[in-house]
């Protein structure tokens, strides 16, 4: 007979997903890591696949983001069959892509991000949730979010083959063409989307801009980092979500390097520090300073603020319209306020929406050309697409039949791994002082989080069905002096 | 009475794929019943939420770690994960949340929820097969969580 017990959410957490705060001898800030669970084996679990099977594979690494994982591993697929796609199987892609960025997008910005705009970063714990934000836009607006977001994502379904991962993604091409059926239904979602997207930013400019404590929070040094940017760009340097140039802009905003994603090993290298798993990116070409800003650190950012810092407009009009407005408000290209991340993220879910349009007005979208057969022998290849949490690199070594000998994936957030250590750390240098701990540190470190939206937890989904954050404060040897949690400790 | 039982996990990742191969099992049991529909969710969060609507009682289960003995199977009511509704997840939604939200909504969530949790030993290694003694659990568990729903 099973047993009951109460759910201790700390115990799954014992050595990883964890913060740890260290103070000196006068009880300030020495050093703030923060540790995540690594996933093992990844390499050694799909060396001797068929390389067919990664893009059915790597969406299954993460429950949030799988379309991006997906598309990533098909576009290496065909750089390592050396195929290029016919124009409607990447019309058709694209459209995928869209569709997804936008829910993705949508479902941060409604229910994970806004608590910190929506409700205000000051109201009490209970209400800094999705439901706070509900009681406060109103039940009509949740609904909305809702049916939006089912409408959108039938179109991922429908190409995609299944609800969550998809499987339409082939070397060369996809898998099944548009309908007139379908043409019909995607127009009319994608017309809404735009609707939508209108509606969101007005809605931010309403509940957000017109209050004054809210911008100056915004637009406030609070965890602004003078970093480098990273993001993809069409070749208007544009922002991209599907393809590009990948563009990195120094701290003034001008560009630092421009290259094709074959070549990302040439410019990125991943530094090692032995109190987490998680690998930290640098820029090569400026080299590890340690966790900190400016042009001599080689740390760089990526996700929504990034690539518009990293771009020289938005591809569409209204999309354009807010990107200007975000820099007017924010004093100029490139921001560096890590929280205007929630705002870039709706900018970013108008073009989307906008892209959508765009794409079904494309006859050629309703091509039968779909797939271009690989005719040569596959070697090795690179895909890479910006997920909504960043860029995310797919990187493949297969022998001559097409199996896998070697597989590495950079994953978005680990690219923003340096920038989230420092805003902990700005945090807590903040709030404590002399070993004494204020009660906002929690408060401050989660909205960190929640501007970059991490994706560290997101691949296991064991219960609580989320990963609280524990934060440790230890004296210089090592002894626990606080701990805090979310969750309430009996 | 409608019952929708969604079996929810990662199928890379080890014992976190324990609630699909259980979930898979009572697939089989209730084959031939079409008051019940078994579900597997590798996604969660509001997801949970479009698997739920229209039925009357929503049966889930999941992995969990505690550091019980490796298939120790626990269950769970709603209100035990209640808690977590108040913490500011930094990324993903919880059921309790996503119900609660549902509810508010209007819409047509189940009546009753119960949750089972499989204790994992790992959920860390890329893999496909459960650990020895979680997997020599599933068909055990599958047959008590089934005489426990009818």
């Amino acid at each position: 007979m099973s047993k009951r017990i109460t759910i201790d959410p700390i115990t799954r957490l014992e050595g990883h997903g964890k913060i740890e705060i260290f103070l000196d001898k006068n009880g300030d800030v020495a050093n703030a890591y923060f540790q995540v669970p690594e996933l093992r084996g990844f390499e050694k679990f799909s060396e001797g696949r068929m390389c067919e099977e990664m893009p059915r594979i790597t969406p299954k690494i993460c429950g949030v983001c799988p379309t991006a994982h997906h598309m990533a591993a098909t576009k290496a697929l065909d750089a390592l069959y050396h195929v290029t796609p016919p124009r409607t199987a990447i019309l058709i892609r694209e459209l995928i892509y869209n569709a997804f960025m936008f829910e993705d997008h949508a479902l941060h910005f409604y229910f994970l991000g806004g608590p910190d705009f929506v409700v205000g970063p000051d109201a009490p714990k209970a209400e800094r949730n999705v439901l706070g934000v509900i009681a406060k836009v109103g039940l009509e607006v949740g609904g909305r979010v809702i049916e939006m977001r089912r409408r959108v994502r039938n179109i991922i379904t429908s190409l995609g083959g299944r609800v969550i991962h998809p499987v339409c993604g082939l070397p060369g091409g996809v898998s099944r063409g548009l309908t007139e059926e379908m043409k019909e239904e995607f127009t009319a979602t994608a017309a809404e989307a735009v609707d939508f997207g209108k509606f969101s930013l007005d809605l931010f400019a309403k509940v957000v801009l017109e209050n004054k404590d809210y911008v100056d929070l915004i637009a406030g040094d609070i965890y602004k980092h003078k970093t480098y940017y990273m993001g993809l760009v069409d070749d208007e340097n544009r922002v991209n979500f599907y393809d590009g140039m990948i563009r990195v802009v120094d701290p003034d905003g001008n560009e630092f390097a421009k290259f094709a994603p074959a070549d990302y090993l040439d410019h990125i290298a991943e530094h090692v520090e032995p109190w987490s798993y998680i690998k930290f990116p640098y820029l090569k070409a400026v080299g590890w300073k340690g966790f900190t800003d400016g042009p001599e650190s080689g740390v760089y950012r990526v996700a929504p603020l990034a690539r518009l810092n990293a771009s020289d407009g938005m591809a569409t009009e209204t999309a354009q319209a807010a990107h200007d407005q975000l820099y007017e408000t924010l004093g100029g290209k490139p921001a560096h306020n890590t929280l205007a991340y929630h705002w870039a993220r709706l900018v970013e879910l108008t073009q989307a929406a906008e892209r959508l349009v765009e794409l079904m007005d494309d006859p050629e979208i309703m091509g039968d050309d779909i797939r271009t057969l690989p005719t040569e022998k596959p070697d090795e290849g690179v895909g890479v697409v910006e997920a909504p949490r960043g860029t995310l690199f797919h990187h493949y070594k297969t022998d001559e039949r097409g199996v896998i000998t070697q597989a590495n994936l950079v994953v978005a957030t680990v690219n923003n791994a340096p920038g989230i250590c420092m805003s902990i750390e700005g945090a807590a240098r903040g709030l404590i002082k002399g070993g004494k701990v204020n009660d906002g540190l929690l408060n401050m470190v989660e909205m960190a989080f929640r501007a970059y939206d991490p994706c560290f937890a997101c691949a296991t989904h064991s219960l609580p069905g989320q990963m609280p954050l524990v934060v440790e404060v230890k004296g210089p040897d090592g002894e626990v002096l606080e701990r805090l949690s979310q969750f309430v400790e009996d | 009475m409608k019952t929708v039982v969604v079996g929810v996990g990662s199928s890379v990742l080890t014992d976190d794929a324990v609630g699909l191969f259980v979930a898979r099992s009572l697939a089989e049991r209730f084959a031939s019943r079409d008051d019940v529909e078994v579900l597997e969710n590798e996604e969660a969060g509001f997801t949970l939420l479009e698997d739920a609507v229209g039925y009357d009682r929503m049966v889930v289960i999941d992995s969990i770690m505690t550091g019980a003995e490796p298939g120790t199977l626990f269950r769970f009511a709603l209100e035990d994960l209640e808690e977590t509704i108040h913490a500011g997840a930094p990324h993903g939604l919880n059921l309790a949340t996503v119900i609660e939200f549902g509810r508010r909504q209007g819409l047509a969530v189940p009546r009753e929820i119960v949750i089972y949790a499989v204790e994992a030993e790992d959920t860390l290694t890329l893999g496909e097969e459960l650990t020895p003694r979680v997997a020599s659990r599933v068909e055990p568990i599958a047959e008590e969580i089934a005489a426990e729903m009818f």
